[in-house]
């Protein structure tokens, strides 16, 4: 029975991303009114967190966020709108993190990716970041399902340390050592991937 | 851009699929053990002993057939069951049960001559109950301490990845890739090396 309503689920919130799309392709102006219902919140808690929750720049990013959208549908057809809209918004915010990082600001993240850079052997620049992404997806498959959740949420979706915890059921020690675990493992794939001087 | 940030920012491009995942499931995480009840989920339970005296060792032994029984029968239940220690006989006494979590249970027994045996009962469920194989999920290093209930191993969590301990010279190990034909068989190095 509960199968049943999650598959319902997945068939209206398809169809809903069907005619937002629609609505793109039609130029129809309404589709800001559906993405801010649909996908509003969960666009501006990822800049939030990547942001470290500042509310003008969060604000600031999510117009850019439906701009971005609006101008490159069409021509793009995603094939989900929920990840294209998020990966958007994350790039949105990367972005405005990196002017805020060179003005010493928003220190959160920047640990966050300073513990993702401790993986990333000497000679990093050889690579761009669609072939590390390319390599960060043939690592995320060897991974077992927990392990690559807790992964792609915190190096992904920026969750805290205490947010996962919440969220997964261990202790934030516990979370931490997992983390530092799948780091490790992360490092030692890249060097097998030859990713290194 | 510059190279600080950039597997993070790399992140970003990673297929769909995992974004999706990472969201959907973060939800069901919260419910994951009532998603787990619905599920009909396989539990997998092994029970591993450090026995001090061999004469507790048939009791431990009924004990540990119970579980193995557990092992294989679906369940609608994703947390440790609760053990039948009705049967243990009249010198063996249930003195301690730390609820370390719902996947991890430590049973303090003790014998007539207050000889303590610490039961470790950890479990595993899977979601499709066709893996019948028990992957151990506890992790911590074990200190050896004394106390009035006698010396044990205190497991800490997060320290390491697997659990070990020593008995009559031997050291034994279980970790998060132990099976449970291995768990069994480490259960079994346990006993005979206490009789």
């Amino acid at each position: 029975m509960k199968h049943r309503e999650v598959q319902k689920k997945e068939i209206q919130k398809e169809l809903l991303e069907q005619q937002m799309i629609e609505k793109l392709f039609a130029r129809s102006e309404d589709v800001f009114t559906d993405m801010e219902t649909t996908y509003g919140k969960l666009c501006s808690r990822l800049i939030g967190r990547i942001l470290n929750q500042d509310e003008e720049d969060t604000r600031e990013c999510m117009n850019d966020v439906y701009l971005g959208v609006w101008n490159t549908i069409p021509p793009q057809r995603p094939q989900s709108l929920q990840a294209y809209i998020c990966k958007i918004a994350r790039n949105v915010a990367l972005k405005k993190l990196e002017y805020h990082t060179s003005q010493k600001r928003h220190g959160t993240t920047v640990s966050i990716q300073e513990e993702l850079d401790a993986c990333l052997p000497p000679a990093k620049n050889e690579y761009d970041e669609l072939e590390l992404a390319e390599i960060m997806n043939q690592f995320l498959e060897t991974l077992d399902k927990e392990s690559r959740i807790l992964f792609v949420r915190r190096y992904w979706y920026a969750d805290s340390v205490e947010e996962l915890a919440e969220n997964f059921g261990y202790s934030k020690n516990h979370i931490s050592v997992k983390l530092g675990r799948i780091r490790k493992k992360l490092k030692k794939y890249l060097e097998k991937e030859g990713i290194y001087v | 851009m510059d190279e600080n940030g950039k597997l993070f920012r790399a992140m970003t491009w990673i297929d769909d699929k995992y974004v999706l995942e990472a969201e959907t499931e973060k939800k069901h995480v919260n419910k994951k053990k009532i998603k787990y009840l619905a599920m009909a989920a396989m539990i997998a339970c092994a029970i591993l002993i450090m026995g001090t005296n061999s004469d507790v060792q048939a009791t431990l032994k009924e004990v540990f057939s119970q579980t193995e029984t557990i092992s294989f029968t679906a369940s609608t239940e994703a947390k440790l069951r609760d053990l039948d220690f009705s049967r243990l006989p009249g010198n063996i006494q249930m003195k301690k049960v730390e609820m370390e979590s719902e996947d991890f249970r430590l049973y303090c027994l003790s014998n007539e001559n207050d000889d303590i045996i610490w039961l470790f009962q950890l479990s595993n469920y899977t979601n499709d109950g066709s893996d019948q194989e028990l992957t151990v999920h506890a992790e911590g290093t074990i200190t050896r301490r004394g106390s009035e209930y006698g010396t044990y191993w205190e497991i800490q969590e997060g320290n390491s990845f697997s659990i070990m301990w020593e008995q009559n010279g031997e050291t034994l190990e279980i970790s998060s890739a132990t099976s449970i034909e291995e768990a069994r068989s480490i259960y079994m190095s346990l006993v005979s090396a206490a009789e």
